[in-house]
């Protein structure tokens, strides 16, 4: 009887609201707490369904966890909006759980809580979330309609310059060499621009989770060969890819578009920098359970301070003065290896080449 | 010499392009649309159609359909475009144009893919 007392003096002191059931929910015991949190006097709710307080959209999933908890003997955690004594509704949580006499179930209590501020915090939330999605969005499409809308006039400056040099091939005059050198630096600036749109639209669909990746059982080998010989086969100073293949056939999984987007770019960073300095190599081996790719290039190297910052946006090595690039490309290579399930690493000592692998996992069937 | 329809709503850019073309020796008809195209197409009879993808009234893959289920759906149709992203390129593709030649290109790419196109 003492112990009842003591329950007793508990409930009527509690801020929460609790309340005991008789087995068709109605309202038995109601705690004074209900007077600050709904205004109702508690006697005046004896007796009443509790249905009569929820608000109507959460009418359903209430009735549903009463039911389950008189019929599977389930506890419940719920939150619903309540309405108090304005005809005003706020957001609550309730937990209930049966109470028995001599093993017999003879209704249930439950406990209520105000959950108003915790819901306003996760309103905040949801709402900054949905804002940082839309200004995601926004600015992808924003790179995305700025690099077709610039791409004609830059097309058709393009086209221009190579007129202009294609009309200065027939004509005699002093000035000539000086208009093609001109002329020859707005295309190559041109295309430096369309460069570094292509890298920003690249970035800026990744972070919005639009970049196509459909990754395949797909043979390495044959995606070094085809990139090699796409692009890499035709210097200008004859310099080749000296090609060193340890296993043939090696099978990932992967999406074969990035990883070649990937070995060009990195392929054709090896060649950027090493001017002068003989071939590149590429060398394919197996370590455990991963293939890894060596392209060693003899060229300028990166010095200590800047090797750690450059899968930074936009950060070139100090050395790389006169040599044109975006600041983007080893940025995505990792972006993309990474998206793959790979791991890129660079070492590099000033003056004597640079070394940049890639490491996949293989696939087993 | 070959007769080549270029279909370009950037009046710069068509002009720039048919300059070029005329002045290494290929004869040029110039159409600002899809609708025009289809006109010159009849017209002119090209030998090889180059074809910008976005434009007002009949855009690029509209013109291809409809050249497509013409009487002149021989004629090569390759697309000259903006529209950089694989995607595009695979949807060009499955129209059945011969290629997707991406903006800004360079003069040797345009004039391999006319003389690789155009039957000798």
């Amino acid at each position: 009887m003492k112990q009842k007392n003591w329950y007793r003096l508990l409930a009527d002191n509690t801020i929460d609201l609790v309340c005991l059931h008789n087995l068709d929910a109605t309202f038995k015991y109601v705690s004074p707490s209900i007077q600050i949190l709904l205004g109702y006097d508690p006697e005046e709710m004896i007796g009443k369904y509790p249905e009569e307080y929820v608000h109507p959209e959460d009418l359903e999933k209430f009735k549903i966890r009463i039911g389950s908890i008189i019929k599977d003997k389930e506890r419940f955690s719920e939150q619903v909006r309540l309405k108090n004594n304005k005809g005003e509704y706020s957001w609550f949580e309730t937990n209930a759980s049966l109470v028995y006499e001599n093993d017999i179930p003879v209704g249930f209590q439950s406990s209520t809580r105000d959950i108003t501020q915790r819901k306003k915090a996760e309103q905040i939330i949801e709402d900054t979330l949905l804002q940082e999605r839309q200004l995601n969005e926004l600015r992808t499409n924003l790179v995305s309609t700025i690099s077709h809308e610039f791409r004609t006039p830059m097309t058709t400056i393009r086209t221009s310059a190579e007129l202009i040099t294609m009309y200065l091939q027939n004509c005699q005059f002093n000035e000539a060499p000086q208009i093609e050198k001109r002329v020859k630096t707005i295309t190559e600036e041109i295309d430096r621009i369309v460069e570094l749109m292509d890298a920003v639209l690249t970035i800026s669909k990744d972070d919005a989770g639009k970049t196509s990746f459909n990754p395949i059982v797909c043979n390495l080998n044959e995606i070094c060969i085809e990139v090699i010989e796409t692009s890499f086969n035709n210097q200008k100073d004859n310099r080749k890819v000296e090609v060193f293949f340890e296993v043939l056939n090696v099978a990932i999984f992967a999406d074969s578009n990035l990883i070649k987007y990937t070995l060009f770019n990195v392929l054709s960073n090896a060649f950027k920098y090493s001017e002068g300095c003989g071939n590149v190599k590429l060398n394919l081996s197996i370590i455990d359970d991963f293939v890894q790719i060596d392209v060693i290039d003899n060229g300028i190297g990166i010095p200590k301070e800047d090797q750690s910052k450059l899968f930074n946006t936009f950060y070139r090595a100090s050395n790389s003065n006169g040599i044109q690039g975006t600041g983007l490309g080893l940025y995505i290579i990792r972006m993309f290896t990474k998206k793959n399930s790979g791991r890129v690493y660079l070492e590099s000592e000033l003056g004597k080449g640079t070394k940049v692998t890639l490491r996949f996992p293989l696939y087993k069937n | 010499m070959t007769k080549v329809l270029i279909i370009d709503d950037e009046v710069n850019l068509r002009e720039t392009i048919a300059e070029m073309l005329s002045y290494t020796g290929y004869h040029v008809c110039l159409a600002k649309d899809g609708i025009e195209g289809l006109t010159k197409v009849v017209e002119f009879q090209p030998d090889i159609i180059i074809c910008d993808v976005m434009m007002p009234e009949l855009d690029g893959y509209g013109f291809v359909e409809q050249h497509k289920s013409s009487q002149y759906a021989d004629v090569p149709v390759v697309l000259l475009t903006a529209k950089v992203e694989q995607k595009d390129e695979e949807y060009g593709l499955s129209l059945g144009v011969k290629a997707y030649i991406r903006k800004p290109f360079t003069f040797k790419d345009l004039q391999e893919k006319i003389n690789l196109f155009v039957k000798s």
